[in-house]
């Protein structure tokens, strides 16, 4: 079964969409529009009467509001109807202190685990978006034990059966996420704001995607009214 | 309070029906056996022997109920009865009523700006442990701890000392 994106233009690249039950990587750099992706994807979902949970890990309950107001995306109607939920976990990161957040591994991957856990069992959503795996990896003081940990918690989401997205930055220099995450994760779509022939433009590459034949190319993308609309027709080469 | 009292006090509340019977004194003012024993869902019996131990304590007060049959009302002896005892020393898990207060405040407050949804559901907590329950049900034990971490912090108090009164039981470590 497939998982449409809600992207205008992206399921077509996919071969009709994420394979259900599937982990997926978005990452990009700053600017780049990955929250937007995540939170266009978890939209869909809910208005299709899906229940899509966005947990939010930097960003603010107000600002991720104001972001999706800013498209039309009304996630607070869709939470009074029951079919979305924005848990703003950043607000637990912000408010611990630093020597707990140290001490405690409050908002590492297994802390992480066992809210999406319990958001599954009280919620039982069918998509996850997480904004991002970026500000867990900071917890993790080795690269090696961040891939441990993220392989670990992919597996749990898998096991969960629903279909997720982890949000990740990128470096300048191209690196995707901290380096780790698109070797564990099913699907890695790169999002890059980048000068082409003297023209900035924000493109959109599936880099990979199990489960399905995918587009491997670099396409263009806008931001319109209604969120990322991405060109299947044209290539960047 | 004398000095003296202290030791009826505590026996009295350190039972957790014995505080649970206090608290429900300090919310209101008169009331009798069977007013308390419903919500607690306790033997009336049961909560006339917690008053008397609370008023043979001096913590509570009492007199004949003006108006209607006959009952005997109780209430708490001064508004001033802070119900803080220092059962093992500095820090040793206990929490005065107003920590307790500032506590439950503050993670509720977490719990609306995490998700209104779950603000919603532990607005009517009026305990700690029932609203970390809840938390941890929707939120899973470590971003619950989180929570509670937090929530201590605003309160000024240390999370260790928060966690050593939740595994006690709340009325235990008072």
């Amino acid at each position: 079964m497939r998982v449409s994106s809600g992207i205008e233009g992206l399921d077509e690249l996919l071969t009709g969409g994420f394979p259900d039950g599937t982990v997926n990587l978005v990452c990009g750099v700053a600017g780049s529009a990955k929250s937007l992706f995540g939170l266009q994807f978890a939209y869909a979902g809910a208005r299709e009467g899906e229940r899509s949970a966005f947990l939010a890990l930097e960003e603010s309950r107000e600002n991720v509001l104001r972001a999706a107001h800013a498209y039309g995306f009304d996630l607070q109607m869709e939470e009074k109807r029951g079919t979305m939920r924005l848990l703003d976990l950043g607000e637990v990161r912000a408010a611990c202190t630093s020597a707990d957040e140290a001490s405690g591994h409050i908002t590492d991957f297994p802390a992480l685990m066992g809210t999406v856990k319990a958001l599954s069992g009280e919620f039982g959503m069918k998509r996850l978006v997480i904004d991002s795996v970026s500000a867990i990896a900071l917890y993790y003081p080795t690269p090696d034990e961040f891939r441990r940990e993220l392989f670990r918690f992919c597996r749990g989401l898998k096991e969960l059966g629903f279909t997720s997205m982890l949000i990740a930055e990128s470096g300048k220099d191209g690196s995707l996420g901290q380096g780790v995450e698109q070797f564990v994760t099913d699907s890695v779509i790169v999002l890059g704001y980048e000068n082409v022939k003297g023209e900035y433009r924000r493109t959109l590459t599936v880099y990979k995607m199990r489960f399905t034949r995918h587009d491997p190319y670099k396409h263009p993308f806008l931001i319109g009214e209604g969120g990322i609309e991405v060109d299947p027709e044209e290539v960047i080469y | 309070m004398k000095l003296a009292d202290w030791k009826g006090a505590l026996s009295a509340l350190g039972n957790a029906n014995g505080m649970r019977v206090a608290e429900a004194l300090e919310e209101t003012g008169w009331r009798c056996a069977s007013e308390i024993a419903r919500p607690l869902k306790l033997h009336i019996a049961t909560v006339q022997s917690h008053l008397a131990a609370l008023e043979s304590a001096g913590v509570a007060e009492s007199r004949e109920r003006v108006g209607g049959r006959p009952a005997r009302e109780y209430r708490l002896r001064s508004r001033e009865v802070e119900l803080s005892f220092a059962i093992e020393g500095k820090d040793g898990g206990c929490i005065s009523k107003a920590e307790r207060l500032g506590l439950l405040s503050s993670l509720k407050e977490h719990a609306s700006r995490i998700s209104p949804e779950i603000g919603a559901r532990v607005a009517s907590c009026s305990a700690v442990a029932p609203l970390v329950a809840e938390l941890v049900r929707h939120l899973g034990r470590g971003t619950a701890s989180a929570i509670v971490a937090a929530a201590a912090h605003d309160a000024g108090m240390s999370r260790s000392k928060v966690e050593r009164f939740m595994e006690k039981g709340e009325e235990g470590a008072i």
